[in-house]
């Protein structure tokens, strides 16, 4: 019973693949359910020793697991905190307990203190400037291209594939939060259209609770009515959750206009737009000997492989790539069949699986160039965060060792002269 | 151009990410050694030990990143196999006798989520406040005063300035007294 669960498990979600995931997360989701459900089988043999060693408190998990949930939503925002952490506070120490080697280390100890104390010290200014410059940016660009991507249909990075593009649940449902005031109505929900305007407010309510006390029972807490009713009667939560049922009902209709739109226009759709790159790497997985032995017939050598890695593949190399091509879609197409004839009975699940998959597609794209402009511009910002850092660092330098020199010294002009002569 | 556009449209989000952190830490090399190289506000010696130490830290930190992927790569692996991980999901042993499929379904899919959220913690403290936070200053700062020191970069002087290394000064002050 318990083998027959995990093989529904692992084969629904193969086969709905390329109709319900994203194409970057789809394959290493694909390979690792096999390994997920071995997992979790094993872990049913060893859980009962599990349970007799000292086991960590159940919050500590908790909150591990909400920081890792975190990270993965978040991850610029969390890695700019984290290196503006680590840049202030733990390169200045390292540098002060570094040895002195060259020149330095024949100096008097005192002498080598204040010039490792020198460098240390433009470590917090570097971090301050770092995250003053570029966190703003990156939030900023982050922003002003997913207003572009969606409000001008991106016209500044012209794709062909843009054309069928469906807006993400995610842009839907950030739209409509701007437009709920916090104390919202149900004749406010109304007002937004885009779909039939139902919304039941207290179902809302109770789904939202479930979805919390879930998230807690998941890891073996308990959770009280009091606390799951202050939790769930929190504004911004309740009208994020109330959002996200709008987007979902939003983004259904959006598509479903698509697909008649497509439908009507009697688009002709290849079987090859069904078998998507993601798809092909997974036939690659599970066909390997079929593979290899295509790979051992086109007798590529050390310099094909090195040119293609380059960018720059040779003639052979192109040739074994659209066999490689047409052997995956061939494999998939075969496997689509078994697995979803549904896809092939009926026309519109066909286009909707295209629609999607392009969508999906555009925006990886999409995503790819804005990282690269991004870059660039982050670059940018970099060079004049520099220029700043030499203009602070010297004064910030003198304010902490003028503080300092107050406390101890009496007279800091006398010092100064003798630094001038020097 | 084109050519080394589209391969970095290309490229797998792990291999972008890495280019670009280096690329970033390529030009901040070159950014802070050539802008505190000719710092007005420095003495000609503290220009020489800033830049050499700028100049020291870059390839430090693009080289032992570099160094760092694979065994990053496998301690990531390590704790996504670990028993702290199967923590999360003793529930699900218990869920998989269950008929239910959906929440099984949604529980394998949390498990996911867990083993990526963690595996990214995992790099960005080894890589972030190991690597290049602590071994690489610890490191660049006494090959920086070995280079300055040899005088890899020498710092820019103004005019009306002097700049003598340090290992010369000791000997004719000694001579002196």
């Amino acid at each position: 019973m318990e083998v027959n669960s995990i093989n529904y498990a692992t084969q629904r979600n193969r086969s709905g693949l390329s109709l319900l995931e994203e194409p970057s997360e789809a394959i290493p989701k694909a390979k690792k359910l096999k390994s997920v459900a071995d997992d979790s089988a094993e872990s049913a043999k060893n859980s009962v020793s599990f349970k007799g060693g000292g086991k960590p408190s159940k919050y500590f998990w908790f909150s591990f697991r909400k920081i890792a949930d975190y990270m993965k939503e978040s991850n610029e925002m969390v890695s700019n905190v984290i290196q503006f952490f680590g840049t202030a506070l733990i390169a200045p120490f390292a540098i002060m307990v570094s040895p002195s080697k060259g020149d330095a280390a024949k100096l008097p100890k005192k002498d080598q203190r204040e010039k490792k104390k020198f460098q240390a010290l433009r470590q917090p200014v570097s971090a301050v400037l770092a995250f003053g410059f570029q966190g703003p940016t990156t939030i900023g660009m982050k922003k002003l291209f997913n207003h572009l991507a969606y409000e001008k249909h991106a016209k500044m990075f012209d794709d062909e594939i843009l054309g069928s593009l469906v807006p993400s649940k995610k842009f839907l449902q950030d739209k409509v939060i701007k437009s709920l005031s916090k104390d919202f109505t149900e004749a406010d929900i109304a007002k937004i259209g885009g779909f039939d305007g139902k919304i039941d407010l207290n179902a809302a309510k109770e789904e939202l609770k479930n979805k919390i006390k879930a998230d807690y029972t998941e890891v073996g807490l308990e959770i009280s009515e009091e606390k799951l009713e202050k939790l769930a009667s929190n504004k911004r939560k309740f009208r994020n959750h109330v959002a996200e049922k709008i987007a979902a009902k939003q983004h259904d209709v959006l598509l479903d206009q698509k697909v008649k739109e497509m439908s009507t226009k009697n688009l002709v759709i290849n079987d090859m737009d069904l078998v998507t790159q993601s798809f092909q790497d997974l036939m690659k997985n599970d066909y390997k000997e079929e593979f290899k032995a295509l790979e051992k017939n086109a007798n590529l050598n050390i310099i094909d492989k090195f040119l293609d890695s380059l960018g720059i593949p040779s003639k052979k190399m192109k040739a074994f790539k659209e066999a490689e091509e047409k052997l995956a879609r061939e494999k998939g197409l075969e496997y689509l069949k078994k697995t979803n004839p549904g896809l092939f009975k009926d026309p519109n699940a066909r286009v909707k699986n295209f629609i999607e998959n392009r969508t999906k597609k555009a925006q990886e794209v999409f995503k790819r160039k804005t990282d690269l402009i991004t870059l660039a511009v982050n670059v940018g910002v970099f060079a004049v965060s520099c220029l700043v850092l030499n203009w602070i660092h010297p004064k910030f330098v003198k304010w902490i060792e003028g503080g300092s020199k107050k406390n101890n010294e009496p007279n800091p002009t006398e010092t100064k002269k003798v630094e001038v002569a020097a | 151009m084109s050519k080394i556009g589209n391969t970095l449209i290309n490229m797998s989000p792990a291999a972008f990410f890495a280019t670009s952190l280096i690329a970033k830490d390529v030009i901040g090399c070159v950014m802070y050694t050539s802008t505190s190289r000719a710092n007005k506000q420095y003495t000609p010696e503290k220009r020489s030990d800033v830049s050499n130490y700028d100049f020291v830290n870059g390839f430090t930190n693009v080289g032992l990143q570099l160094l760092a992927i694979k065994p990053i790569e496998y301690l990531t692996e390590k704790v996504a196999d670990s028993k702290l991980m199967k923590h999360f999901y003793q529930n699900l042993d218990n869920r998989l006798k269950d008929t239910d499929k959906k929440a099984v379904m949604k529980l394998i899919q949390n498990k996911q989520k867990m083993v990526k959220g963690s595996v990214a913690l995992v790099s960005v403290v080894v890589c972030q406040y190991i690597i290049k936070r602590f071994i690489s200053p610890f490191i660049s700062m006494p090959l920086g005063q070995k280079f300055a020191s040899i005088g890899v970069i020498k710092p820019k002087l103004y005019p009306g300035e002097t700049f003598e290394k340090s290992k010369d000064k000791d000997p004719k002050m000694k001579m002196h007294a």
